[in-house]
């Protein structure tokens, strides 16, 4: 008989399902892909059924299902929290104790009630570190490895390191709270006027347009950074813990200001802190990783949580760290935490052995919903829509490369869904990397954004030493490492384009040209790389193959298939209405390809419309 | 709070329960106003009151609507009231024993102090209960008791102060969206 564990990650943000039968994952999800909406919280029911629907099982056929933390230790660090400002953070206090007493200390029977009420086995609570500990080392490639994990904050710790053996991993250390690599970065995320807890990319994506004017005075003044990357934090310049914004006027005297109001003008200045900001962690993951390597002498690293998202920092990591391998987990944050507590209970409590797999067992983090042709011909035929379907993959990937390489921007929708926050070629939307005008059209047309970052790039893996400053052969299939675009490719500039790089708009400095594939390429010559393997990737492999064979070139634009704000699509029909309501000239659903001048008129979307629908992130 | 918070749907059939609920001790003042006044017999009174009351709602149950509203309006002016009131309490409390100082390390540590503190690993007995102390068997009992164990467990005995708030703000509770600040990484 089958063990069948269900990791449960909710009410904080980005509430997600993973379901493990016999230590195996089956299926994981976020809640925000089914109920529409942006880092949904709340209990993911739809994610559970889907989970469960994916592993052929019921409510009552589960063994065991696990929460990702510890809620009593939560609220005791919260209620230290309190204690250690009263009498201030009143405001702070009578929003968040009428949530405890009405939900979060009954979080037994609010889950349950998710279930229905129908749940036979047990409920289990994970520690959250650890759940981020297991969720990155459980499903990597390596017997052996050191583990750091980096986020805002858990129960009591902000971050934690240790070391994963066999079905066994150990937190040795942790950072307590307030003192967070996480908090810090948000609140300069927040102070550069970004939304926290989702802006943190931009902020990132803001860095290179800077100098790090400030990092020095940062060191100097807010937080206290040791050589084995512990950190510590003057508060006096923090409001997040006995306040409603996240930095404190002290800061904002410091800074030379208040901060910025979204979505207004990104100065100079912004620039520069998120460069010093930027800098600053990088510096501490660096110093981290540096000292879990001395202390564990492991040659491979894994990690998770939220900070392990910098993929800036992570690319410094894998060039100039002490350690030969890193795998990261592709979900990293919160919603990682459901897959981490599953493999803690099969592990640790079960004291059930692991079964390592080669590249890993997270199987292209492709561990969402699927649709057959089967359901795509149907909705395309209730609707109306104009298609043409190709009996054969061949048929298919050859269209679809052609296209592509006539610089037609495709919606491509292809198999199980993402886990994560990247699209990684399930639900993507693809163009020409080497296109001067993709990028702007791809902002403006399709993900409606007027944005600052160029998009991310996949690449045959087998290429991936030829055009970035990478290893032969070196993995990256989640789209976790910044590395430099290699110096063949470079461009330089021209005395007219230096001085566009003088713009104050952002949008004219990284619409200048910086290399052979100007899509992908940051002002400061990175690029976000995803390598694309055949045997992760299949028949996406297979499309980038065709087009590297049409135009000599293996790179490719990969965004997420979805608008400004929206969560990345899941079902055919949403695909459908995004295609609809953008300028993706081609959709390819399954089998299916539809073109966008062969649809009817009344077929047509409302722009306007489909943008309401999503708040701004 | 949430026993007196009525449905939003509001049936015909509902309003109309909610009326002949209603009414007698609306009917029983009016009786006692009116007889004080008046000089007038209360049965009397009453059975005028309460015909005049009911007859109109048999015949057009729409017509308690309005009353149906604004009881759920006061149900929800009083939570509110009462929601706050009871924070300010606890809040007070908070301040009395913050007074002892709290386990948040805000002090400048020195120069070459690391803060990586040692922890260990969750005990697999501890995966059956909401805190890390392990137990000798699965926690099935109520969340206040689940509160007093950990709160003994833990030594923060004190939060025993706070529980029958907190029982009181789970009674309170009028289902009211609350406002939560949107650019804040909120710490719970």
């Amino acid at each position: 008989m089958a063990t069948h564990i269900l990791g449960i990650s909710a009410y904080y943000h980005d509430a997600a399902a993973a379901l493990i039968r016999d230590g195996e994952i089956v299926a994981a999800a976020q809640e925000e892909r089914f109920s529409r909406i942006k880092g949904d919280p709340n209990f993911p029911k739809a994610a559970v059924a889907y989970c469960l629907d994916e592993g052929g099982i019921t409510v009552e056929q589960l063994d065991y299902a696990v929460f990702y933390e510890k809620p009593l230790v939560k609220f005791e660090r919260l209620v230290e929290t309190y204690l250690a400002y009263v009498p201030r953070g009143f405001e702070a206090f009578k929003r968040a104790l009428p949530l405890w007493a009405r939900h979060k200390l009954h979080l037994p029977d609010e889950i349950r009630a998710g279930f229905n009420g129908q749940l036979k086995g047990e409920l289990c609570f994970a520690d959250h570190h650890e759940s981020h500990a297991a969720s990155a080392f459980f499903p990597s490639p390596f017997d052996e490895a050191a583990i750091l994990t980096l986020d805002a904050v858990g129960e009591w710790g902000t971050s934690s390191l240790g070391v994963g053996r066999s079905n066994r991993i150990s937190l040795t250390h942790e950072m307590r709270f307030p003192h967070s690599l996480g908090m810090l970065y948000s609140a300069f995320t927040y102070y550069a006027g970004f939304q926290v807890n989702s802006g943190e990319y931009k902020l990132m994506g803001l860095a290179p347009y800077g100098e790090p004017k400030y990092k020095d005075l940062i060191l100097e003044k807010i937080v206290s950074v040791k050589e084995d990357g512990s950190l510590w934090l003057d508060m006096s310049y923090f409001n997040y813990c006995q306040g409603l914004t996240m930095t404190s006027e002290k800061f904002h005297d410091l800074f030379g200001g208040p901060p910025r109001n979204p979505e207004t003008f990104i100065s100079q200045k912004e620039m520069d802190i998120a460069a010093s900001i930027q800098r600053v962690c990088e510096e501490v993951v660096l110093r981290a990783a540096r000292h879990v390597q001395a202390t564990t002498k492991s040659k491979n690293l894994v990690m998770a949580g939220g900070v392990a998202l910098n993929c800036v920092a992570n690319g410094r990591l894998l060039r100039e760290g002490p350690f030969q391998n890193i795998w990261i987990q592709p979900a990293a944050g919160d919603a990682g935490g459901a897959l981490g507590a599953a493999l803690l209970v099969w592990h640790h409590v079960l004291n059930k052995p692991r079964y390592r797999q080669p590249s890993d067992s997270q199987q292209g983090s492709f561990l969402g919903p699927s649709f057959d042709n089967d359901d795509i011909g149907l909705f395309l035929d209730s609707i109306g829509a104009a298609y043409d379907y190709c009996e054969s993959e061949t048929d298919l990937i050859d269209r679809v490369g052609h296209l592509l390489a006539q610089e037609k921007i495709v919606g491509w929708f292809h198999g199980r869904m993402e886990y994560g926050p990247r699209a990684l070629g399930a639900r993507s939307i693809l163009g020409d990397a080497r296109s001067p005008r993709m990028q702007q059209i791809m902002n403006l047309k399709i993900k409606y954004r007027e944005s600052f970052r160029p998009f991310a790039p996949c690449v045959l893996k087998e290429y991936v030493d030829r055009y970035f400053d990478m290893r032969h052969g070196e993995d990256t299939p989640y789209m976790l490492l910044v590395a430099p675009v290699h110096d063949s490719l470079r461009t330089p500039l021209t005395p007219e384009q230096h001085e566009k790089m003088n713009d104050p708009d952002l949008r004219v400095r990284v619409s200048v040209p910086r290399s052979a594939l100007p899509a992908i390429t940051h002002v400061d010559y990175s690029a976000r790389i995803q390598t694309v393997d055949e045997q992760r990737h299949g028949r996406f492999y297979r499309l980038m193959r065709r087009f590297y064979e049409l135009t000599d070139c293996p790179v490719i634009v990969n965004t997420s298939f979805n608008i400004r704000g929206e969560p990345l699509i899941c079902t055919p029909e949403e695909a459908y209405r995004c295609f609809m309501a953008t300028d993706i000239d081609c959709l390819v659903l399954g089998n299916y390809v539809l073109l966008k001048d062969r649809q009817a008129a009344g077929l047509l979307q409302d722009a306007e419309a489909y943008k309401a629908q999503y708040a701004l992130d | 709070m949430a026993n007196l918070l009525l449905p939003a749907a509001n049936s015909p059939r509902r309003l109309l329960s909610f009326w002949l609920v209603f009414t007698p001790g609306l009917a029983a003042m009016i009786a006692t106003a009116a007889s004080f006044w008046l000089q007038a017999n209360w049965r009397l009174c009453a059975v005028v009151a309460l015909a005049a009351l009911v007859l109109p709602v048999l015949l057009k149950p729409t017509l308690a609507r309005m009353p149906y509203r604004a009881w759920n309006k006061l149900v929800r002016i009083f939570g509110a009231c009462a929601s706050r009131f009871t924070l300010m309490v606890m809040f007070y409390i908070l301040i009395a024993v913050g007074r002892a100082g709290s386990s948040l390390a805000l002090r400048r540590p020195d120069e070459r102090e690391s803060q990586w503190v040692p922890r260990s690993a969750l005990d697999p007995r501890a995966f059956f209960v909401q805190h890390r102390s392990p137990a000798k068997e699965i926690d099935r009992s109520s969340w206040a008791a689940n509160l007093y164990r950990w709160s003994s467990k833990s030594r923060n005995y004190w939060v025993l102060a706070l529980l029958p708030f907190l029982l009181l703000l789970s009674a309170l509770d009028t289902e009211q969206e609350e406002n939560y600040p949107t650019n804040i990484y909120t710490l719970f």
